[in-house]
Parts: structure tokens; C-alpha cells; sequence
């Protein structure tokens, strides 16, 4: 039987993990812990979700991008298109060749992009996590008039064979 | 004249237009080195808009781009003319929309420390304005001098303290923009729901107008912690810079030089090829344009071990900065762990030069161009287990056509971006056309240099840009950057935001029937 420590692969010197989306956080989490990693993120109440559906969830419990801005979350993706076509993102610490495409699968609930695999930061689990404070900022604010007819344009074109 | 302005200064009667012959000339192209070229070789009227339009409010903005939807004309957003990628290159039909007059502060939040400006806010300033009450945006692009708000966020752009404020793509918290159908959209960063800041960041112009950005602000640090080190090899140097910010520090500076690049900053060569400098080529200049004619040979040498050794290795330059006693803690901790990976403490001299010339190279035109020459830079990055191919690969490629020296200075604990600078001269031989100009031939090695380093980055797995962005110089690869879904998705987000397609057109990905690029100093098709 395949564990999920034979579906992933850590890059130790990046300190990255390539896994597919269908495995779950807490197996991901047991598998690296087996080695000495940890992805820092909170568990709780998310560790039955797939790498993919926690993704498309926005990565609840993971640190805010703000926290720490010279990390990440997720250094790269595969991810299927409403038209079927596949998206690639390469991992990669930071990049400027255009939009980041990433945004079209986290946090879109499955909407505009499925990840199929992903890259995501691993710390060790003895690691100092650096924290800046964000005060009293909403970074949940409601999906505005403007936003929603967007993302339905998006839809529209990414949905074009 | 031209139909196209005089149709627009009817529609607009109280904004201010020009089509004045030195405005469309100095709104013809931004700081590509490539242009510089052209611009040596006397074309200076190439690329020059219908005319120039000056809105002071993002509803101004709305109705210029309604008009220029209603009668299909194509548009670009012009900040400070900073880019380095040809991202502005228009044409005898397009309007350029310079943002310059919406510079305003719209709302200091003290308590969340958060800042709403306007896109055209040039960058010292803010900064300076920032300091004066306590606060630092932690953004300091080495073109702080002439660049705004608003470039920055459609470049993607990097500061020298990206290792512990992030880019710029780090501090948005909510952008206003028009899209190409003139409809003005307020997108805020959302953690569990869709989140459109990422596209519109870095989209160069093609998807939308940024007019506004609230942006993440910190308290001004009030202490700061200064060291340099030098190593025996540029690796040993991002060793130890990985191993630095994996072990969760993050020094606000941190800057690798190898070997050359280290022997100019430890001689104060960028201080006097800088900003403060007059300009003129000076006995540097002359020499490196003898020993262009050889650049492998040089590079060969210079790069290898013996190289490095009798150049005095690689340097570091660290700062932390922040609050009471942590910077220093944070450096002793740094030093402790680097000098177990063979680091020579070099005193506090190399940071505090550093500091003192921080915005040295600048917007002034480099003065090997006078030379005869020309220079420009690659940053590109990639996950440290590709950092060695990624910087193997590039300076090979590069230094088979130029003379190469490289940087490292934006580090993150999963990878890094090296930042390889170049010079070069006329090329000869096979390809170069007989009775081909001297601006003409620089022109061909200029590209050749830059599609061979293009297809190496891609080849090691790395990215072809960190923070310059696309522009036009580098869309004909974006296929081999992105993939083709990628093309396809970027092509779709183009037809969401701006169905007609009259934002930029151009920039970002080639066309889909290419035309000649340019007609700069000699008239060629640029090619994957």
C-alpha cells in the first residue's frame, strides 16, 4: 500500500515538499514530521482535508502572508482550468512575469482552478518562525459588486476551450 | 493634431492633454537599456504616442478609459518611466495616461498602519513623508528616485529590504483600479475567499489601472545592526545566506557580491559610476571596452577559483534593523553562524558604505553607453537546489557575449534571485551584416546575450524575471515561463478585465501575429 510519505517529495535544501493534492494535511504533516519538518500550519478542524480542497479553502490556519513577508505558503502549483487545460506554476521563491497565477486556485473554492499538486514550504520543525504584528486589520472583507462580476468574467474566459 | 488627442481633449475640455512634439518624445519609451541603443544611434522619435493625458482623479481616469473603449483606442499607464523592460513602447496611436498628478494621500489609518495613496505617488517622497511620522513602508526599489506607487505594483517591484518587509506584492492590502472597460473596482486581500490583488499586481498595464493602493505600513526602525563578510566563493556566500534565513532570521539587507562586483564595492567603484558621478566614461570604461572583445576568456578567468582568490572572494553585506536591542542580537546570531561556514568578519565598513550609496545606481544613463558600449541587468531566481544550475547556466550563456558580474540580494528561505550585470560591444563575425553600424552591432549582441540567458534561466529551472517584469523584452518567451495554460490564462484574465484589449496592447505576451518589435538601431524581428 502507497503512504503518503512515498506520494511526496522533500526538497531539504529548498526546504519545499512537492505533494499531490489528493494526499491530506495531517498525512503530509506525519510524513514530514517523520523527517524533521513540520508545514506550521494549524491543524485544527483541517486535518482530514486534502492538500487540494485546503487550497482551494484559502489555507486555513496557515500563517497570514503578512506575518513573515519574506515567506510563503505555496511556492508552486499544478492546477486543472474549468476548461480542462492544465496550469503550471513552477516552485519558486518570488517571480515577476505577469499576474500571479496562484490566485486563480487558493481561495477560490474549486471555482476558477483545481490544484492537482503543489509545492509548499516546509520549516524544520526546531526553526525560529519570525511574526510581524498586523493590527486590527480585516483580511476577510466580504466579496464586493466589482469583485463578483470579475471572477464571473474570469470564469467566462477560462471556461473557453 | 493628431485625430486621436483632439477627440479626446473635446471629450475632456478640463483635463490637461498634450501632443507637443518633445512630450511624445519623452513619453516614447522607458529607461530599456536597449533603447538607449537607438537612442545613440540618433533614432530619438521612434515610438511616440498620439499625445499624453494627465488625469487627477481616478474618475477622470474612468471616462478617459470609457472614451478609449468606445473608440477602440489603446492606452497605457505611465508612472515614472522607470521600467527596464520596454513595458511602455507605444505607438502613433496610442494615449499615454500618466498618473503623475493623482499623488495624493487619501487616508493614514494609524491604528491598523495602513496607508491609501494614489498610484502616482513618486517613491522618495512617500517614504520621507512616511519617516517624518514614525513609519516606514519598508519599500526601497533602487529606482526610489523615479518610480511611483503605481509602477511599482504593475512591475511587481522588489526593494533592497525584501528579506524582511517582502515585495511589494507583500504590503497591498486592497487596490483601486478601471478596467479596460472604464469600470472603477475596489479589490481587497482575502484570505478564504477569491483575491484578485495578485492578478492585477504585475499585470504591466494590461488589465487594469491601479489609481489607488492601501499598503502595509511599520513602525520607522529606530536601530540597526551593520556587518560584512567576505567568503571564499559566491556559493559559500548564498550558503550562508540560506542558511540565515532558514534558521528564521531576516536580516532587512542582505546582499552577496561575487567576486568582481565585491572588488568594485570594496573599492567604491558603484559610488563613482553613480548618481553622484558626472557621467562621463572614465578610465573603467575604456578599459572594459578593450577587454569586451574577449568576454569568455575574462569571464573564464575572473569566475573561476584562481579569479575569486586574487578578487578577495565573495562579501556579504547584512543589516538588521528594527526596534531596541533585537538587530544587534539578530547580527550576533548571523555572525555565529557564519563564521562556521568559513565567513571572515569584515567590520561594519562594508554595510554602512553600502547604506551611504544605496541609491547610486540610478536613472541616469550608465556611462559606458557614452563609451560606446552598453550594460543592462538579468534578475532571475529559482529555489535554492537550482541556484547553482540557475547561475552556472545564465553567466555562461550571458558570457559568451558579454562580460558578467553578479549579485545576490533578495534571499528568501526557499530560494533566491541573482541579479547578473553585463556589459558588452559590437558584435563581429558570422550573422553581422558587412557595413552594419557600430549602435547596429551592439544591437545584435545585446540580443543574442539576452536570448541565450533567457533560454539557460528557463533550462535550470529558474524564472526569467524577479522584479523588472515582462515588458516586451521578455514576452516572446513567456511561453516557455509559463506553459501554455498559463499563456491561455493570462490571455483570458487580458479579456476579463479589458475585453477590447486597449490597455497596453502588446505588453506581457507577444501578439498573436507578431510584428516587428522595434525599428531601433536597426530594423529586426525578435523571436523566441
Amino acid at each position: 500500500m502507497t503512504t503518503t510519505a512515498d506520494r511526496i517529495a522533500i526538497d531539504p535544501k529548498s526546504l519545499l515538499v512537492s505533494t499531490p493534492a489528493s494526499c491530506t494535511l495531517d498525512g503530509v504533516e506525519t510524513a514530514l514530521a517523520a523527517r524533521g519538518f513540520t508545514l506550521g500550519v494549524a491543524l485544527d478542524g483541517n486535518a482530514s482535508l486534502a492538500i487540494g480542497d485546503w487550497l482551494a479553502k484559502g489555507a486555513p490556519g496557515a500563517p497570514s502572508m503578512f506575518s513573515d513577508p519574506a515567506d510563503h505558503v505555496v511556492a508552486g502549483l499544478l492546477a486543472t482550468l474549468p476548461n480542462g487545460k492544465e496550469l503550471e506554476i513552477r516552485p519558486g521563491p518570488r517571480r515577476a512575469v505577469g499576474p500571479d497565477l496562484t490566485a486563480l486556485a487558493i481561495g477560490t473554492h474549486h471555482r476558477l482552478a483545481t490544484v492537482t499538486h503543489a509545492w509548499l514550504r516546509i520549516h524544520r520543525l526546531d526553526a525560529r518562525r519570525p511574526a510581524m504584528p498586523l493590527p486590527d486589520t480585516d483580511l476577510d472583507p466580504p466579496v464586493n459588486a466589482g469583485e463578483a462580476g470579475l471572477v464571473d468574467a474570469i470564469l467566462r474566459e477560462l471556461m473557453r476551450p | 493634431m493628431p485625430e486621436t488627442l483632439q477627440s479626446l481633449a473635446r471629450a475632456f475640455p478640463g483635463v490637461r492633454t498634450s501632443d507637443d512634439a518633445a512630450d511624445r518624445v519623452a513619453y516614447a519609451r522607458d529607461l530599456w537599456p536597449r533603447h538607449h541603443l537607438a537612442v545613440r544611434a540618433g533614432n530619438v522619435g521612434a515610438h511616440q504616442p498620439a499625445g499624453i493625458v494627465w488625469p487627477t482623479s481616478t474618475d477622470e481616469v474612468s471616462r478617459i478609459v470609457r472614451w478609449a473603449h468606445d473608440t477602440g483606442t489603446p492606452v497605457v499607464p505611465f508612472g515614472a518611466g522607470s521600467g527596464v523592460c520596454a513595458g511602455v513602447l507605444p505607438h502613433d496611436e496610442i494615449v499615454v495616461i500618466d498618473l503623475k498628478r493623482m499623488s495624493r494621500w487619501r487616508s493614514l489609518d494609524e491604528r491598523a498602519r495602513t496607508l491609501d495613496v494614489e498610484a502616482g505617488q513618486m517613491g522618495l517622497p512617500l517614504e520621507e513623508d512616511l519617516n517624518r511620522r514614525g513609519y516606514t513602508l519598508g519599500h526601497f526599489p533602487s529606482s526610489i528616485l523615479c518610480s511611483t506607487v503605481g509602477g511599482w505594483v504593475a512591475a511587481r517591484s522588489a526593494g533592497q529590504c525584501s528579506g524582511m518587509y517582502g515585495k511589494i506584492e507583500d504590503m497591498v492590502l486592497a487596490l483601486e483600479c478601471v478596467t479596460g472597460t472604464g469600470e472603477i473596482v475596489n479589490l481587497r486581500h482575502r484570505t478564504s475567499g477569491p483575491n484578485l490583488i495578485p492578478l492585477v499586481t504585475g499585470s504591466e498595464g494590461t488589465l487594469a489601472i491601479v489609481t489607488s493602493a492601501t499598503l502595509r505600513l511599520h513602525p520607522k526602525p529606530v536601530a540597526r545592526a551593520f556587518a560584512g563578510f567576505s567568503f571564499p566563493t559566491t556559493e559559500h556566500g548564498w550558503e550562508a545566506m540560506r542558511a540565515m534565513f532558514q534558521a528564521g532570521l531576516r536580516p532587512a539587507v542582505s546582499r552577496l557580491y561575487d567576486p568582481f562586483d565585491a572588488m568594485l564595492a570594496r573599492r567604491g567603484s558603484v559610488k563613482k559610476g553613480g548618481a553622484d558621478s558626472g557621467g562621463t566614461p572614465g578610465l573603467g570604461a575604456a578599459a572594459l571596452r578593450s577587454i569586451l572583445r574577449k568576454p569568455g576568456a575574462i569571464n573564464e578567468l575572473l569566475d573561476g577559483a584562481f579569479g575569486s582568490k586574487m578578487l578577495g572572494g565573495s562579501l556579504v553585506v547584512l543589516i538588521f534593523e528594527g526596534e531596541g536591542d533585537a538587530p544587534q542580537r539578530d547580527m550576533e546570531q548571523a555572525r555565529a553562524l557564519l563564521e562556521t561556514m568559513r565567513a571572515t568578519y569584515e567590520g561594519e565598513g562594508p554595510a554602512r558604505k553600502w547604506l551611504l550609496h544605496r541609491y547610486s545606481v540610478s536613472y541616469r544613463q550608465a556611462p559606458v553607453f557614452a563609451a560606446g558600449l552598453f550594460s543592462d541587468t538579468m534578475e532571475v531566481a529559482a529555489p535554492w537546489s537550482k541556484l547553482r544550475a540557475l547561475y552556472d547556466g545564465v553567466r555562461r550563456a550571458l558570457g559568451e557575449h558579454v562580460f558578467v558580474m553578479a549579485h545576490l540580494s533578495h534571499a528568501y528561505p526557499d530560494g533566491c534571485c541573482i541579479y547578473f550585470s553585463f556589459a558588452g560591444t559590437a558584435a563581429k563575425g558570422s550573422g553581422v551584416a558587412s557595413g552594419a553600424g557600430w549602435d547596429e552591432r551592439c544591437e545584435i549582441t545585446y540580443d543574442r546575450a539576452w536570448k541565450a540567458a533567457m533560454a539557460a534561466a528557463i533550462e535550470a529551472g529558474g524564472t526569467l524575471a524577479h522584479h523588472h517584469g515582462v515588458g516586451r523584452s521578455k514576452a516572446p518567451r513567456m511561453a516557455h515561463e509559463l506553459g501554455a495554460g498559463g499563456v491561455d490564462s493570462v490571455r483570458a484574465l487580458m479579456r476579463a478585465f479589458d475585453p477590447k484589449g486597449i490597455l497596453n496592447p502588446g505588453n506581457l505576451l507577444p501578439p498573436a501575429n507578431p510584428e516587428p518589435y522595434t525599428d531601433d538601431a536597426h530594423p529586426r524581428e525578435v523571436s523566441a
